[in-house]
């Protein structure tokens, strides 16, 4: 492999401006993404689980730069995507994808799947139409759209959740990207449909494994496990914790993956009615005035006074990487 | 109550900038027309040496930045200039002609509303065939030209019926006070004002119609009826109450076509207010006071657009907090 | 199209039964025909729906009379609690209205009720959140203001149309636990129509399996889960990834939730059926009793 991990992300942060600087009272901002880190390898598939105000979706945006960030760096094979000007990012654009969570809101209604297809062959290669509709026909039977042919004269409206969202892939891994960011991709799916993508993505994910990282985006923690390795889970634009889902589930650190995991619903009537269920306090506040100190203390059981004055960081705790005091010292 | 306020000084403050760029106008239009301004102020009145002498008194040989410090100090304090055909102070004219145009305006433009909103809103939740006859009938209304329709309905209700008089605002001869002062006074509006308020209730009336239908089509609708309340209740408290909204935002663009069909409703009907002035000054050639009707025809609609943005602030909550 | 086609299902008093199904199952249109809240274009062309002890048959009453009903007798809790509030009333005036039609009283003794009913389902600060309006309330807290007008008048059916999919997990969890001691405390049967097994699980004691119109299976919850029967409900709930299994989640059923202006003839499961034969394409198979709190439409099991 290279000398640099495929995916860097160097403290990343997106802040919106919300409101105007009026009569005393300053500028107020949205901390939508608020320093965030790490390292992705080639080859490595991580999760970002988080409730909604988590800023998981800002922060994929920002990584591929379709949002532009407040301050940080993102490396891709070595290459800063912010130092970038437009050309450049351009050419770039299909070694990174996205997959959304709305399949039939990311495809263009007016145009046949063929089109939808091959624009990425057309924009980005010098290819021969004859090529692309070859190239085409082979990824629609790659996300297992038989007989391909048979696709490619269908408008999105024709076919079904299931169907669109395979063309939503076929179309990211057209050209072969090497990092790969699907946000929410089976929650617009009814649930009999869902396990047929993530079958699908852990296919194309495991005949890719050298070439490509990717990044899976959820609020459920049991869909990230079926598809990725490691995860880390995201509270107001701060990372709380970081490490193998398998573990994370298994014996959660953090006081809110504890809460998270303990809130999940499980299709089993003996283990839901059974378990211990850590008490649900609060809500999520509000992101324009953030708690002081750990944004998680006001609904935290185990709140020390250390909790409402800083911010704890991200130490290494067992196999993990946990911001709480709990662990600290 | 202080979110609202606050909301309207907000506003205000966005409103001022539009009555100051519609005074600058009405200065720039008048200086920079090809041709002598002077003669354009004075008008065909007098010889050479009286409109030398207006020239200097009218200050229209200093420089143009002058002359503006001149002007927007004069509007400030009322002055809009003079109008020499009629020999009176422009202001003067126009603002005894105020009343009668918005007791005309505001009339029509109540009755309207209240027959339009709920028109539209029984039609909204009826549908069927009374709603196809409404809409037909709205769209006639539109389309009805004001001057046409004016004197068609002077033509059959005040000559062939007699019912209501020919014109003016109060019966010529007959001093009333009081409450037949009043009763006179409705006696003569009734014809204009009905004509006026056509076409806006045949407009609130569609407009209405399409926002309680697109209202009925909410979620919460489905909540409201889940609760067993009356249907009637339904519609109107729930559906109409946010339906109203973009009504509000219409009706409020309409004052300017209100005030526009004033001048010709109230020339044929010899209605003494803006509009006749207004009407009779073009004829003239008397451009001060075509002028200074411009100047406070742009107050009365950015007032009207404050005030409707003060009645969405209202109706709608959620305006409130931003 | 056939929304519903031909269910038969019966309520107990203080049960509370799941209708679980996906996209095109008809399991929202159900519920919508017991409220009699269907929209314009749709009519209940068939069948009863008895309510007890009076034996009335909802479907055949009149407006007026099933105005009654609604809010009374039978209260609805909605999916999404942004879009099925009033946006421009009052919180509290919105909990208040069905009590006031209901049982005649002045407005000022309704608000009062109403602000008991928020402190009810623990909304802090309850007599001002009453003057709130719905926008400034948060997601878990709109939600238990629908909540609040669906028991506002004591009914003894509560149905709840996907209640807490629209919220974030940790307030999915304490939404259903208010839920399950609203329903034991005050007596009340609950329908729940959801997607969600894992929600099931939790609250409910039966649970029905809708497929294209129909039922394909109900049983007690444990049994189900334990021992489901026809092969849609095995289907389903493999595909449901759990968290404390591997490989859980992966797969799903083939083909995709059918057409239902022309459902396939015989069973209309069988185009995604690992199970299929001959019998399953030309003959739809009836719900049968296989015991005593089971039934399944299935030809396997026959």
């Amino acid at each position: 492999m290279g000398t640099f991990p495929s995916l860097k992300v160097e403290n990343v942060k997106k802040y919106f401006q919300v409101g105007r600087a009026v009569f005393g009272r300053g500028k107020q901002y949205v901390k939508a993404v608020d320093d965030v880190s790490f390292t992705l390898d080639v080859g490595g598939s991580l999760g970002i689980v988080g409730e909604s105000g988590s800023g998981k979706t800002t922060l994929a945006k920002v990584i591929l730069r379709l949002l532009e960030p407040t301050s940080g760096k993102v490396y891709l094979d070595g290459v800063n995507l912010f130092s970038l000007n437009n050309k450049e990012l351009r050419k770039l654009r299909p070694k990174m994808q996205m997959i959304f969570q709305d399949p039939m809101a990311s495809l263009n209604p007016r145009k046949k799947i063929m089109h939808i297809i091959g624009q990425v062959f057309k924009i980005h290669t010098g290819i021969s139409d004859v090529e692309i509709r070859e190239r085409v026909i082979d990824l629609l039977a790659k996300v297992g759209l038989t007989p391909p042919e048979l696709f490619l004269d269908r408008y999105p409206h024709e076919l079904s959740g299931g169907q669109r969202q395979r063309v939503c892939i076929a179309r990211a891994i057209a050209l072969n990207p090497k990092l790969l960011i699907a946000d929410e991709p089976v929650s617009a799916l009814d649930v009999s449909v869902r396990g047929q993508i993530v079958k699908l993505l852990l296919e194309i994910y495991e005949k890719h494994i050298n070439e490509i990282a990717y990044i899976v985006i959820s609020h459920d923690i049991a869909l990230i496990k079926s598809l990725c390795k490691d995860t880390m889970v995201m509270y107001l634009g701060k990372v709380v914790e970081k490490g193998e889902v398998r573990r994370i589930i298994e014996e959660p650190l953090h006081p809110y993956s504890q809460m998270l995991i303990s809130s999940i619903p499980v299709p089993d009537p003996e283990i839901a009615r059974n378990r211990k269920r850590i008490p649900i306090s609060g809500e999520i506040p509000s992101l324009i005035n953030p708690p002081k100190g750990c944004y998680f203390h006001p609904r935290c059981p185990y709140v020390m006074d250390r909790c409402r004055e800083k911010t704890p960081p991200l130490i290494k705790v067992d196999d993990r990487l946990v911001s709480c005091y709990l662990y600290s010292e | 109550m202080t979110q609202l306020l606050v909301f309207i000084i907000r506003r205000l403050t966005q409103y001022i900038p539009m009555i100051l760029a519609v005074i600058i106008v009405t200065f720039l239009l008048v200086r920079l027309a090809p041709g002598d301004p002077t003669y354009i102020l004075v008008g065909e009145v007098g010889d050479e040496s009286f409109v030398r002498a207006a020239r200097e008194r009218l200050g229209l040989d200093k420089p143009l930045y002058e002359q503006f410090v001149i002007y927007i100090s004069n509007v400030f304090r009322g002055d809009l200039g003079y109008s020499y055909l009629r020999s009176e102070p422009v202001a003067k004219l126009i603002v005894e002609r105020i009343p009668a145009t918005l007791l005309l305006v505001l009339t029509a433009m109540f009755i309207s509303a209240l027959i339009g909103i709920i028109v539209g809103t029984i039609a909204a939740a009826k549908r069927g065939a009374a709603d196809l006859t409404l809409s037909t009938l709205s769209i006639v209304g539109i389309s009805i030209p004001y001057f046409w329709l004016a004197q068609i309905i002077l033509i059959i209700f005040a000559v062939w019926l007699g019912v209501f008089p020919l014109g003016g605002m109060v019966s010529v001869g007959h001093e009333y006070q009081g409450l037949q002062y009043f009763i006179d006074v409705v006696y003569h509006l009734t014809l204009p004002a009905m004509t006026l308020a056509i076409f806006n209730i045949a407009f609130t009336t569609k407009i209405t119609r399409g926002s309680v239908q697109e209202a009925l089509t909410q979620d919460y609708i489905l909540t409201a009826r889940a609760k067993g309340i009356p249907e009637s209740r339904v519609v109107f408290r729930h559906a109409l109450r946010n339906a109203l909204i973009p009504v509000v935002t219409y009706t409020g663009f309409n004052t300017g076509v209100l005030l526009v069909g004033a001048i010709l409703t109230e020339t044929v009907f010899a209605w003494p207010g803006m509009g006749s002035l207004l009407y009779d000054s073009i004829r003239l050639r008397d451009y001060p006071v075509v002028l200074g009707i411009f100047i406070y025809g742009s107050i009365i609609v950015v007032l009207a657009n404050l005030l409707v943005d003060i009645l969405y602030g209202i109706l709608d909550p959620r305006i409130r907090l931003r | 199209m056939r929304a519903v086609d031909g269910v038969t299902l019966d309520l107990r008093k203080g049960e509370s039964l799941a209708i679980v199904g996906e996209s095109g199952s008809g399991k929202s249109t159900l519920a919508f025909s017991i409220m009699r809240l269907l929209p314009d274009n749709a009519r209940i062309i068939d069948g009863s729906i008895w309510l007890y002890p009076e034996k009335i048959d909802l479907v055949r009453l009149s407006n007026d009379d099933m105005r009654k009903v609604r809010g009374r007798r039978i209260g609805m809790v909605f999916q999404d609690p942004m879009t099925f509030l009033n946006p421009v009333m009052r919180v509290g005036d919105q909990v208040a209205e069905a009590i006031m039609y209901h049982h005649g009283c002045t407005q000022k003794v309704a608000r009062k009720r109403a602000v008991e009913l928020l402190e009810r389902l623990r909304i802090p600060d309850a007599s001002n959140v009453a003057l709130r309006y719905p926008h400034q309330l948060s997601g878990g807290m709109k939600q238990r203001v629908i909540i609040a007008i669906a028991i506002s008048c004591n009914p003894e059916i509560l149905i709840a149309d996907e209640p807490t999919t629209a919220l974030d997990v940790t307030v999915q969890a304490e939404v259903l636990e208010l839920l399950r001691g609203l329903i034991h405390e005050l007596g009340m049967s609950l329908i729940l129509v959801t997607h969600d097994l894992g929600i099931v699980a939790e609250i409910c004691d039966r649970v029905a399996i809708m497929y294209a119109g129909k039922i394909v299976e109900i049983a007690e919850t444990y049994s189900l889960y334990k021992s489901p029967k026809h092969p849609y409900t095995v289907g389903l709930l493999k595909a449901v990834p759990r968290i404390h299994e591997s490989n859980s989640g992966v797969g799903g059923i083939r083909g995709s939730p059918p057409d239902l202006v022309n459902p396939p003839a015989g069973c209309r499961f069988y185009p995604r059926c690992p199970f299929v034969f001959e019998k399953c394409l030309g003959e739809e198979p009836p719900l049968i009793r296989v015991n005593n709190d089971r039934a399944v439409a299935c030809w396997l099991m026959m």
